[in-house]
């Protein structure tokens, strides 16, 4: 893969707390319309990789770029802005609102009426309104979300609780999608349904997605490239059959046994 | 039906009650019966309502019953208003206010209802203009009394240099009050005011006198009430300051509770006031007393000059009444008009006060005069005849 | 099928521009409609005396600046115990601006036109909006009780600021003129009751109908979306700390047009309208009312403010009981305030806006149960 091709290019970047390296000299490529997945074994500083992307914490040194944009410094909601969505591990949803209402907040920056419309609630600022929330009923349908629709958040089970974070992320109609964990915890059947997900995302709204994922299964089969870090460092990289039988790779998972 | 024809009875028994009754003059008090400040608003209420009930009892408007409603308002100035407008709807002719903020509010709407206000705030920009037509002080404003306060130490002021002066006043309209016009005076007076300390309440006045010390302040005004001034001696007692320091202080200040609060340290504290003291051999103290045993008050209230105060506002208003029923009915526009008319031979002296209480068209200020009075020997002796403060009418003159 | 959208007993809503609406149905609409109707003749009814319209005025008054407290607190989560210092930046601002700026401009009276309080109104609210801005401008980097502690520090800070100025007259009575309304000068409480009584409701109703709109838009969401996570409103492409910003900016509007209808309404303005315990008092009608909801900073006020005469005569019933030298009834007042806010902390911390909703929801299914 070569970096000039790469929607987000993370060059040498270095995240420290205090003298205590998460990531240390990761250079990452990510293609777009691709699904590039990232493993590697609890506390790897995968999260920590997304968390620098999507502007939680700021990289120490080194650049992120989104499509030749530097990243490093800006906030969240201006990276936000610049078409990167996020799915949180722990899910993270404003579980006092309803699923209709999490979803129409992240239209926030697609409702383009100024606040004195906003005091009078019609013709320009009601369009919009409507606009942004058929846009929202394509996302609940795509995600299978209907039935839930006037559901207040809080009151979801788990798993349609995950698949709301990812039907939140999906409506700030980014460019790259960041899912972390999206299948953590799932049964079989749930996990089906994400990757069933994952895979239209990819090939029908051509988003890139950045997957965080234990299920190393699911990972193989669906990337089409591999990151693996260990101890904040890279140790491997590359398509996933190439990825599941680099030793060092091995090494850090299982110590010695191929992994499929 | 039967419940019907009985509550028409009492109606129309009603009716006639009020029909053949005597006609009322109505007189509304608002003030700190609970909340801040009670410890004094609960004894000038107590004044209030004994003066009128012995009005009535001897009969001192002929023909007439007073009416004082009384209610409480917390020391709040949206309820002071809304008092106020209650009693517009009872008909009130006058009116006794209490705090200073809800006074200054009510100047707007003394004018405008056309009904007076006297009350216990002595701030002298109750009666400046504007509005001021139908505002009225009983006694000598705090002003005057901080005022005199510095004449006294202009007069006595021994040893080289100006004399300086530490003033300690509320962090209200109330104790700013006078802080204008003190300086206008220092300046005439030749007296050096070192600093201006506003405060609420506190626990712990040390510093603030080291600090005084350190500045060579040799006196303090107080324009505040007891409880903070009681705890200002003691702390200066702890120190040894009570010999380097003159503590003074308006009317709030003083009285019987600061010599109960403060104890060996009161002595010496100079006062500035127009009232007598219960304690003292005058009409009006006797007459207090029998006011207060015949309606069953306890010895503190029958020794508070708060008591004195509603007393003395409760009588003021009731003379007016009894001159306005001379001429005719007493309504709020004959009330006032006699309210004015109080001077000359008509001036009006109940023996609360060291002077006579005199109101005109351009003199909204009761009793003019004042004295000070200082502690010995754990209790308030007057240190000179009841007089004016002369630099008063040059700092301030009517506005 | 025709839908009956006066009786109805589920969601039948056939667009989004439907979906939009406040109301669920005609008869609630209806019954809004009877009821500022019923508002609209409240003055003329014969029980109404002085004191009670100062009540209700008041209680209008304060339900403006209430709905602000609520939008910054309520809605957007961040603790403001400086509302009443935000009304009174609005109510000094009203006598200022006429004072030194109207009155030589517009060559005013003793009278000011009514026209002047077109001006007047958004002008004010602008200021405190301003200041409002300023002040939550810390929300950028604190949080809860840190902030609260911020909005009391401004709180302190106006009142000795305005003590110390004589700009203002030392927080003494400023005057400000009556209005004349096309010949009628309001004065007198003859008249300043009941015209102040409609005067406030309209604003009320334009001010409620402009939060109801800004809660629903985008800018209503990201209140929210920053009281209940704002790191993932951050994600959203909402900026947390702007947003909080002007929730403080709103709210102080709202503060802001309360405080010149107040000053207006009392013909002066003095500092002690303005103190700690009146933003307080605020707080405990935003709660009683039911923080985060509409309907609740439309309740809290009026209730606490009618409650208040029968708990004046209920301490002065209980001192009676007590022995004089037991100051019961200075402690009676605080405590069964107090004791109501805690009450409703426990038992309905949702406020009175959660009986309202219960009520409402009984009314939508009758005659079903469920």
């Amino acid at each position: 893969m070569s970096e000039k091709k790469s929607q987000l290019v993370i060059d040498n970047v270095i995240l420290s707390f205090g003298g205590l390296n998460a990531l240390t000299n990761v250079s990452i490529g990510i293609e777009s319309g691709a699904i590039t997945s990232i493993i590697g074994p609890n506390g790897a500083g995968k999260t920590s990789l997304l968390n620098c992307i999507s502007g939680f914490y700021k990289a120490t040194s080194g650049s992120i770029k989104f499509e030749g944009i530097e990243l490093v410094g800006k906030s969240p909601y201006q990276i936000s802005k610049l078409g990167i969505a996020r799915a949180f591990q722990n899910i993270e949803l404003f579980s006092g609102l309803s699923v209709l209402d999490n979803l129409m907040l992240a239209r926030h920056t697609h409702l383009k009426y100024s606040f004195f419309e906003s005091l009078f609630f019609y013709g320009k600022c009601q369009n919009q309104e409507i606009i942004n929330r058929e846009y929202v009923e394509g996302i609940i349908d795509f995600m299978e979300l209907e039935e839930y629709r006037k559901a207040v958040v809080g009151e979801l089970s788990y798993g349609i609780r995950k698949r709301v974070e990812m039907a939140r992320a999906l409506t700030l109609d980014p460019k790259l999608l960041l899912l972390d964990e999206p299948m953590a915890g799932m049964n079989l059947g749930e996990k089906e349904d994400i990757v069933r997900f994952i895979l239209d995302i990819k090939a029908e709204r051509d988003i890139a997605v950045v997957l965080i994922e234990h299920d190393l299964g699911v990972v193989m089969d669906i990337s089409d490239y591999v990151y693996v870090l260990d101890f904040g460092m890279k140790i491997a990289s590359g398509i996933p059959d190439v990825v599941a039988k680099d030793p060092a790779v091995i090494t850090a998972y299982v110590g010695g046994e191929s992994l499929i | 039906m039967k419940k019907l024809y009985i509550s028409l009875a009492l109606l129309a028994a009603l009716a006639l009650t009020t029909a053949f009754a005597q006609k009322e003059v109505v007189i509304g008090w608002s003030g700190a019966v609970t909340g801040p400040t009670s410890d004094a608003g609960k004894y000038v209420v107590q004044g209030i309502e004994d003066y009128c009930q012995y009005a009535n009892d001897e009969n001192l408007v002929p023909g007439y019953t007073i009416k004082c409603i009384t209610r409480d308002d917390e020391y709040n100035n949206d309820n002071t208003l809304r008092n106020f407008e209650s009693y517009l709807d009872e008909d009130m002719v006058a009116f006794i206010g209490y705090a200073t903020g809800g006074s200054l509010q009510l100047k707007v709407n003394t004018t405008e209802e056309e009904v007076p206000l006297m009350g216990s705030s002595l701030h002298i920009g109750l009666i400046d203009s504007p509005d001021n037509e139908y505002m009225f002080l009983p006694i000598t404003s705090y002003s005057e009394q901080v005022l005199s306060l510095f004449e006294w130490i202009a007069e006595n002021h021994e040893g080289d240099g100006a004399p300086k002066v530490a003033m300690f006043v509320h962090a209200s309209p109330f104790g700013r009050a006078p802080v204008e016009d003190a300086r206008l005076a220092a300046e005439i007076l030749g007296v050096e005011i070192v600093e201006v300390q506003e405060a609420t309440k506190g626990l712990d006045y040390t510093a603030m006198l080291q600090r005084w010390d350190n500045a060579g302040v040799e006196y303090m005004i107080g324009q505040h009430v007891q409880s903070p001034i009681a705890t200002i001696l003691n702390s200066a007692k702890d120190l040894g300051l009570l010999d380097k320091i003159q503590f003074m202080g308006a009317h709030y200040t003083g009285g019987t509770s600061l010599i109960t609060l403060a104890g060996d340290a009161a002595e010496n504290f100079i006062w500035s006031t127009s009232f007598y003291l219960p304690d003292e051999n005058q009409p009006g103290m006797t007459l207090q007393r029998t006011i207060g045993e015949r309606y069953g008050r306890n010895q503190d209230a029958i020794e508070e000059t708060n008591y004195t105060t509603g007393l003395l506002q409760a009588s003021i208003y009731i003379e007016a009444a009894r001159l306005a029923a001379l001429s005719g009915d007493v309504t709020k526009e004959s009330f006032y008009s006699a309210l004015l008319t109080m001077n000359g031979d008509n001036e009006f002296e109940p023996g609360f006060s060291v002077g006579p209480v005199s109101f005109s068209e351009d003199d909204h200020i009761g009793v003019d005069a004042l004295r000070l009075l200082q502690v010995q020997d754990g209790k308030f002796v007057a240190i000179t005849e009841a007089f004016n403060s002369a630099t008063f009418p040059q700092v301030h003159p009517p506005r | 099928m025709a839908i009956n959208r006066w009786i109805q007993s589920g969601n039948y809503r056939r667009s989004y521009k439907e979906d939009q609406t406040i109301f669920a149905t005609f008869s609630e609409q209806a019954s809004l409609i009877v009821f500022l109707i019923f508002l609209a003749l409240v003055p003329h009814m014969p029980f109404m005396n002085r004191q009670l319209f100062r009540v209700v005025d008041l209680a209008f008054i304060y339900t403006i600046a209430v709905m602000g407290l609520n939008i910054v607190t309520g809605y957007a989560g961040q603790i403001n115990i400086g509302q009443a210092a935000f009304m009174g930046v609005g109510a000094y601002a009203a006598v200022t601006i006429t004072r030194d700026i109207a009155t030589p401009l517009f060559q005013f009276g003793k009278t000011l036109p009514f026209w002047y309080i077109i001006i007047l109104l958004p002008l004010s609210g602008l200021v405190a909006a301003l200041v409002g801005a300023f002040v939550g401008l810390p929300s950028y980097r604190l949080k809860h009780l840190y902030l609260a502690i911020a909005t009391l520090a401004f709180q302190i800070i106006f009142t000795w600021g305005v003590g110390h100025s004589p700009f203002l007259n030392q927080g003494g009575s400023i005057r400000i003129a009556r209005l004349d309304f096309f010949g009628t000068v309001i004065k007198g409480s003859k008249t300043i009751g009941p015209f102040f009584y409609y005067f406030a409701l309209i604003v009320l109703i334009i001010m409620a109908i402009a939060m109801r709109n800004i809660l629903r838009s985008k800018y209503g969401r990201a209140l929210i979306a920053v009281r209940d996570n704002d790191r993932a409103a951050d994600a959203m492409g909402i900026n947390p700390g702007l947003t909080k910003v002007y929730a403080f900016a709103i709210s102080g509007f709202f503060a802001g047009v309360a405080g010149a209808i107040f000053a207006l309404y009392n013909g002066s303005v003095i500092v002690e309208s303005f103190s700690l315990s009146t933003s307080i008092d605020f707080l405990a009608m935003a709660i009683v009312g039911g923080l985060g909801t509409m309907v609740g900073s439309l309740i809290g006020p009026s209730f606490m403010l009618f409650l208040d005469p029968f708990v004046e005569k209920f301490s002065g019933f209980a001192q009676t009981i007590f022995p004089s030298t037991i100051d019961v009834a200075t402690a009676m007042r605080p405590t069964i305030f107090g004791l109501i806010i805690v009450l409703f902390l426990i038992y309905e911390p949702r406020g009175l806006a959660n009986w309202w909703r219960l009520l409402r929801q009984y009314f939508w299914r009758w005659p079903f149960k469920y």
